[in-house]
């Protein structure tokens, strides 16, 4: 399946594995290639198989059926203790009895490297992640955010091929959660290692990842960049996932090349593009909030009654109802150069082009 | 002037208020202190005093300083008291066989104990409350009947005997009773529980995850266990070992009904001393402060080399 010029670019090569349980299918039937270095998120609501994923190329998790391949190499039938690969756990599992540096070097322990190599691995681990001063101290005398460094030090200690991460933002609270995404990122960039991250928050996805799989309900959803994804979503399910969208029933009129025709419930027709072979004559699309602006009720490809307005800071949210009772919201930036429509207001809403997504129901 | 004065009556109040709260907390504390200086410290100062006293050769004391209990326990002076000054070896001896006995004990059950305590708090769901019952049962009956039925069984007519005969396993019957193995046999069955459910405690608090991420930074099965696993639940194995060591060193049924006189320990002796006319009562009660202060120290250094581990 893979020729041997590609194994020095994938790092991971999930080929159709499938995760039975007695009574569900965690994972059914699931084949990706993640690269050599690439910050690659496992994305999708809790129970889609995306830890279970993680655990499997880490080796808690058997897989009933398929191949992991490492470079090239089979892992799956390898006990975790002989796969060249660490994870951050999500609660860190630091080990309560052992400093940070002992926590650090026992990694390297394990794999049998001599005093002075420990150390100077371990010292360097302490500077990359900023907690020299620490090196003594237990993870029970350490804040949530210095225990989370510690875990990654640990893991990266043993300079793995590739780098599990599960959820490993979550226990932190909001501030430095997007502190953490910057720095990850960047310790990532200088590590080079392939980092593969787990995480239900799509905005962290967002901000950090290379490349980004949607997973839900132990299906791949869609694999590409975090613009490809947010901009291009595949299906509905996507498109509500990642970020706000609305969404419109419609029927398809006609479809040429990139673009089809269709109409809405109030017999509006808009022009939408498509990025897969639609079939069938209905479908819905998506348009993202942001890319709908206000005009006067004549001009316009919608038509509407502002319902509701919601202040959000640096942004104001206006729900419309359409004719045909369905809500849009929209989003404007809370600027003085813009007049922001009241309540009650009759206002036509332009679409930018190629905002409304045709997407199968 | 209201507003002035204000201020300083609150604060008044509020302190008359602590105090009533705090009398009220001592006088609802009373009870317990009431139960735990009756009867636990009055009856083991009264062991300390009574060792210091002569006894009454019909079991009591005279209420007259003596120190001939310790005595008899440490030297020896001959058959008729004129001979020089010996060591007594035979109490150190018993105490000795005793601490080897119950250390024994404790071992034994430790390597039954933790895999049986592993295997319960991993259990899922309602087996682990059905194991943990099971466990208990045997408790439920008396300690004696437990150790008498134990010896019926062990025997050298016994159904052990039989079946090891019947299945061809032995030739003729193995002769258990009255042996170190039996005494051993008995503390164990006496004690296991008591090694289990501390174990179990820790087991089930353990985070899993810290043997995943060993397993993860390359450590093999041995090795999470020595260096994760066995650190993580340690107070409740030394908790279990403290539950089995001290009851064992001071047990008397077992010795007495399963070991015979050969395997006489430091319970039996103790009880002998308050048991009928032959007992003396001063030297009961000078043992089981030597047995007392022995336990102590080897506790006092036990926890003080714990806390000195945790402030390095």
């Amino acid at each position: 399946m893979h020729n041997s010029n590609s194994h020095d670019d994938i790092a991971i090569a999930i080929c159709d594995v499938v995760k039975n349980y007695d009574h569900f299918c965690a994972i059914k039937n699931i084949s990706l290639e993640i690269k050599d270095s690439e910050f690659f998120t496992l994305l999708g609501p809790s129970g889609c198989g995306k830890t279970t994923l993680l655990k499997m190329i880490a080796g808690f998790e058997q897989i009933s059926t398929g191949e992991i391949l490492l470079y090239g190499k089979q892992i799956a039938n390898l006990p975790p203790n002989r796969r060249p690969v660490n994870t951050v756990f999500q609660n860190y599992a630091l080990f309560p009895h052992l400093t940070v540096r002992q926590n650090i070097k026992f990694g390297l322990q394990m794999l049998g490297k001599n005093d002075s190599e420990c150390n100077r691995r371990a010292a360097e681990m302490l500077e990359l992640v900023q907690l020299n001063s620490f090196a003594e101290r237990y993870p029970l005398q350490l804040s949530g955010g210095q225990q989370q460094r510690v875990a990654l030090a640990r893991a990266l200690a043993p300079a793995p091929q590739v780098l599990l991460l599960d959820e490993p933002l979550s226990a932190l609270d909001l501030k430095l959660r997007q502190s953490m995404r910057t720095e990850l990122k960047q310790i990532q960039q200088d590590t080079g290692i392939t980092f593969i991250f787990v995480t239900h928050d799509q905005e962290e996805a967002l901000v950090m990842s290379d490349r980004i799989v949607v997973m839900s309900e132990g299906q791949v959803q869609q694999v590409g960049s975090a613009s490809e994804i947010y901009e291009a979503p595949s299906n509905k399910f996507v498109a509500n996932f990642i970020g706000e969208t609305n969404f419109l029933s419609v029927d398809v009129k006609s479809a040429i090349g990139d673009y089809a025709q269709c109409r809405i419930a109030d017999g509006t027709s808009l022009q939408c593009s498509f990025n897969k072979v639609h079939t069938g004559d209905t479908g819905v699309i998506s348009i993202r909030p942001e890319r709908i602006s206000f005009c006067s009720a004549q001009q316009g490809d919608l038509r509407g009654q502002v319902s509701q307005r919601i202040y959000l800071g640096t942004d104001v949210q206006i729900v419309v109802k359409l004719p045909g009772d369905e809500l849009i919201k929209v989003r404007m930036q809370n600027s003085n150069l813009v007049a922001i429509p009241n309540i009650g207001d009759v206002l036509g809403l332009k679409l930018e082009a190629g905002a409304a997504h045709l997407l199968e129901h | 002037m209201a507003t002035v004065i204000a201020p300083n009556s609150t604060t008044a109040e509020s302190s008359n208020h602590s105090s009533l709260v705090g009398n009220i907390r001592d006088w609802l504390l009373m009870p317990s202190w009431l139960v735990i200086g009756l009867f636990l410290v009055m009856p083991v100062l009264m062991m300390l005093v009574y060792s210091f006293l002569t006894k009454e050769f019909r079991g009591g004391v005279i209420w007259e300083f003596s120190l001939a209990a310790y005595d008899q326990f440490f030297i020896d002076r001959g058959l008729f008291g004129d001979e020089p000054i010996k060591i007594e070896w035979t109490y150190i001896n018993i105490f000795w066989r005793s601490f080897w006995q119950a250390g024994l004990a404790t071992t034994f059950c430790f390597l039954i104990g933790f895999p049986t305590a592993w295997y319960i708090a991993t259990r899922t769901g309602n087996s682990k409350h059905i194991w943990l019952f099971l466990i208990t049962i045997p408790y439920w009956v008396n300690l004696l009947i437990r150790t008498v039925s134990l010896k019926f069984l062990i025997r050298d007519n016994g159904p052990v005997n039989d079946w090891l005969l019947t299945l061809g396993a032995i030739s003729e019957p193995l002769s258990i009773i009255n042996t170190n193995l039996a005494v051993q046999l008995g503390l164990f069955y006496s004690y296991l529980p008591f090694m289990v459910l501390p174990i179990y405690a820790s087991v089930e608090r353990y985070n899993f995850a810290l043997s995943e991420a060993a397993a993860d930074l390359y450590a093999g099965r041995w090795t999470i266990l020595a260096k994760i696993v066995l650190p993580a639940v340690k107070p409740g194995i030394i908790a279990g070992c403290i539950l089995v060591f001290v009851p064992s060193l001071g047990a008397f049924l077992a010795p007495d009904l399963l070991g015979g006189a050969k395997n006489f320990m430091i319970g039996s002796l103790i009880e002998e001393q308050f048991k009928g006319n032959a007992g003396n009562w001063p030297f009961g009660a000078a043992i089981s402060m030597i047995l007392l202060s022995m336990v102590l120290v080897v506790l006092t250094y036990y926890a003080r080399s714990q806390t000195r581990r945790e402030n390095s």
